[in-house]
C-alpha cells in the first residue's frame, strides 16, 4: 500500500512537472518576445517615366529628346541597409540579380521593430565580392562576369536597346562594371515595422533616370557604348543614384 | 481533498495528452499520405525499384547544374537512356537520335536536316532554350518528350512489345507499361551526361595545359572589346543560351532566316537565334542557322566585315569602332580561329561511356 502511495505520489509529481515544463516553455517564448521582430518583403518593378517597361518598343524618350527602346535590363542590387534616425538597424549581404524581364523579390525576417526612415543600397557589387568567380555560379552570374582579361569581376548593369537616329535605329549598350563605378542609392521612407508584421516594399526603377539626372546622357553626343569608357561609366554611375523610388 | 484534486487533475491531463497524441499521429499519417500522392516519380513509391545515384561531373567553373527532382541521375536510367539514344526503335523510319548526333562530330552531324545544321548534343544539361529559334524551352525532360512524342512520333505499342525495354522500364521506373514519360526521362538522363569538359581550353583553365602563342592571343581577342565574342559566348560555357540578331541578313525573305519571329510574331524578333555552343565548333561542316558558312575563317570574316546593321541588330555588334566591322588583321583572325580550335574535346569524342552500347 505504501509502495502504491509512493507510486501515486511519483505520478502526481510527474504530472505536476509536465504543466510546469509547459509553463516554463511558454515563459521562454515570452522572453523571446522581449525583442520582437518584423519582416520585409521587397518587390522590384521597372517603368519609364511612368509608362510600363515594354521590351523592344520604341516608346520612350530620354532627356536629350531621343526616342529609344529597351531590349535588355539586368543588374545587381546589393548591400541593402535600413536606418532609423540615422542609425543602421538592419543590413543584408544578399546580392540580388535582377532581370527586368522576370519578376524579382526578396523577403527578410527578424527585422528589428522600429520606425525606419531611410534605406540605402548599391546597384552593383562592392569590392568584397567583385572579382572572378566570387558569386555563386548560376548561369545568370556567369553571364554577368566581366572577362578576366579585362580585369575580372562582374557587370553591375546591362541596359541595352536601340535609339532612333535621323534615319535608322542604332543600338546602345549602357554597361557598368569595375569598382569605381558602383552606384550608391538612398531612399527616404516611413516604415513602421511592427512585431509580427510583414511590410511590403515596392522599389520602382525609372529607367529613364539613367539618362537624366544629374547629367543628361545623349546617345547622339555622348555615345552608345559605355563599357571601357571611364567618362561615360562615371556619368551613368552618377545618374544611377536616383533611379529607384518607393511606392506604397 | 488534495488527493481528489490530483485524481481529477490526473484524469484531465491524461485525456488531454491522449487526445493530443492521437491528433498528432492522425496529422502525421495524413501528411505522409499527402506526400506520397504528390510525388511525381513513380519509382519512389515502388519499393522494388532500386536505383544507384550517379554524380555528374561538371566542367570547371561551370554554372550549377539544375536537375528536376523527379529525375535525378542514376546509373540505371542513364544506361537505359543510352540504349534508347542509339536505337532506331524510337522512330518509324529507321532513325535514331545518334543517327544525326554522331559522337565523332561532337554529337552533331555533317549533314543538314531540312536545310538546317543539326545542333550538337553537348552540355545541354545547362540549357533552358533549345533549337536554333529557341522553339523548345524548359528542361531536358521537356525537350526529350517533344523528341519522342512529336519529332519521332514513337510508336509506344512497338516499344512495349520489346521485352528488354519493358523489363528495364519496370525495373527502373516501377511501371508495367512504357509511356512517353519513361522514354523522355531516360533519354534526358543520358543526354545530360553528354558533357564537354576536357578541351585544351578547359585544361588551360585548370592549369593543366598551356596554349601556344596564337591560341593565347586568340583567346585574349575573344575575351576583349576588340574581338568581343564573350558577350554571347560566355566563358567557359561558350553560349549564353539567349537570343540575338547578329546581323547575318538585311532582308528576311526566307522563313528560315526569320528566327524567333516565327514563334513570337514580333518584328523585333526577326533574325534572332539562340547563341550556339562553340565547343567542338571546329568539327562542324555547316555553321550558322542555315549552314551558310563552312569554315571558321568564313565565320570570323563575317564578324570582321559582314555584319548587316539592321534595325534590331544586337547593340554589341555595332558599338563604336565596330560600325564597319572588327577591322581585325589577317593574323588576328587566324589567332581567333586557333583559339576556337582549342575548344575541340577529343576526350568526349572518344569516351566509350557515351558510345553505342552494343
Amino acid at each position: 500500500m505504501k509502495q502504491q502511495n509512493t507510486l501515486t505520489t511519483k505520478m502526481n509529481k510527474t504530472f505536476l512537472f509536465i504543466p510546469l515544463l509547459l509553463f516554463l516553455l511558454s515563459c521562454r517564448h515570452d522572453a523571446a518576445m522581449v525583442n520582437p521582430t518584423a519582416g520585409f518583403l521587397l518587390s522590384i518593378s521597372h517603368q519609364v517615366d511612368g509608362k510600363p517597361l515594354l521590351f523592344d518598343t520604341l516608346a520612350y524618350k530620354n532627356a536629350a529628346g531621343e526616342k529609344y527602346s529597351i531590349s535588355r535590363l539586368q543588374y545587381y542590387l546589393s548591400n541593402i541597409r535600413f536606418y532609423a534616425q540615422g542609425k543602421m538597424l538592419f543590413h543584408t549581404d544578399t546580392i540580388l540579380y535582377v532581370d527586368a524581364a522576370q519578376s524579382a523579390s526578396l523577403r527578410w525576417v527578424n527585422i528589428p521593430v522600429a520606425h525606419y526612415d531611410s534605406i540605402s543600397y548599391l546597384i552593383g557589387i562592392d569590392s568584397t565580392y567583385n572579382f572572378h568567380d566570387k558569386l555563386w555560379p548560376t548561369m545568370q552570374n556567369i553571364a554577368m562576369e566581366w572577362p578576366q582579361t579585362m580585369g575580372g569581376g562582374y557587370h553591375f548593369l546591362k541596359l541595352e536597346g536601340h535609339w532612333q537616329d535621323l534615319s535608322s535605329l542604332i543600338g546602345f549598350a549602357a554597361h557598368l562594371g569595375a569598382n569605381p563605378y558602383l552606384v550608391h542609392g538612398n531612399l527616404s521612407c516611413s516604415l513602421d515595422a511592427k512585431a509580427g508584421n510583414d511590410i511590403k516594399l515596392n522599389f520602382v526603377m525609372n529607367v529613364n533616370e539613367w539618362f537624366t539626372h544629374p547629367f543628361v546622357f545623349s546617345f547622339n553626343t555622348d555615345g552608345v557604348y559605355t563599357m571601357g569608357n571611364a567618362k561615360l561609366m562615371q556619368k551613368l554611375a552618377d545618374n544611377g543614384g536616383d533611379v529607384f523610388s518607393m511606392v506604397p | 481533498m488534495e488527493g481528489m484534486f490530483f485524481q481529477w487533475y490526473h484524469k484531465v491531463l491524461h485525456r488531454v495528452i491522449m487526445v493530443g497524441l492521437i491528433a498528432f499521429l492522425v496529422g502525421a499519417s495524413t501528411l505522409s499520405a499527402c506526400k506520397k500522392n504528390n510525388d511525381d516519380n513513380p519509382s519512389s513509391t515502388d519499393s522494388t525499384v532500386v536505383l544507384t545515384p550517379y554524380e555528374i561531373i561538371a566542367p570547371a567553373h561551370f554554372p550549377i547544374l539544375e536537375i528536376p527532382n523527379d529525375n535525378k541521375p542514376t546509373v540505371e536510367r542513364i544506361k537505359l537512356g543510352r540504349m534508347l539514344y542509339y536505337d532506331t526503335l524510337l522512330s518509324n523510319d529507321g532513325r535514331a537520335c545518334a543517327g544525326c548526333h554522331l559522337q565523332s562530330k561532337g554529337f552533331a552531324t555533317d549533314l543538314l536536316y531540312q536545310g538546317v545544321p543539326v545542333l550538337p548534343h553537348e552540355n545541354l544539361a545547362w540549357n533552358s532554350n533549345f533549337m536554333w529559334e529557341a522553339s523548345k524551352q524548359g528542361t531536358l525532360e521537356d525537350v526529350m518528350l517533344f523528341e519522342v512524342q512529336t519529332f519521332f512520333a514513337t510508336n509506344l505499342e512497338k516499344v512495349n512489345q520489346n521485352t528488354t525495354y519493358r523489363q528495364l522500364v519496370k525495373k527502373y521506373f516501377g511501371v508495367n507499361k512504357i509511356t512517353y514519360k519513361e522514354l523522355s526521362y531516360s533519354l534526358a538522363q543520358f543526354v545530360r551526361t553528354l558533357i564537354s569538359r576536357d578541351t585544351k581550353y578547359d585544361r588551360f583553365i585548370r592549369g593543366e595545359a598551356a596554349l601556344n602563342y596564337d591560341e593565347l592571343q586568340g583567346r585574349n581577342l575573344f575575351f576583349s572589346e576588340r574581338g568581343d565574342c564573350f558577350h554571347c559566348h560566355i566563358n567557359p560555357v561558350m553560349t549564353d543560351n539567349q537570343l540575338h540578331n547578329i546581323g547575318l541578313d538585311s532582308l528576311y525573305t526566307k522563313v528560315l532566316d526569320k528566327g524567333y519571329f516565327n514563334l513570337s510574331g514580333k518584328v523585333s524578333d526577326l533574325g534572332k537565334f539562340r547563341t550556339p555552343n562553340l565547343r567542338n565548333v571546329a568539327l562542324r561542316k555547316y555553321l550558322m542557322h542555315d549552314g551558310r558558312y563552312s569554315s571558321l575563317e568564313e565565320v570570323v570574316e563575317f564578324y570582321n566585315s559582314g555584319v548587316h546593321k539592321v534595325f534590331n541588330v544586337d547593340p554589341i555588334m555595332t558599338k563604336p569602332g565596330k560600325e564597319n566591322g572588327l577591322n581585325l588583321t589577317a593574323q588576328e583572325k587566324k589567332q581567333i580561329v586557333s583559339f576556337l580550335q582549342t575548344l575541340t574535346d577529343y576526350t568526349m569524342l572518344a569516351d566509350t561511356a557515351l558510345s553505342a552500347p552494343y
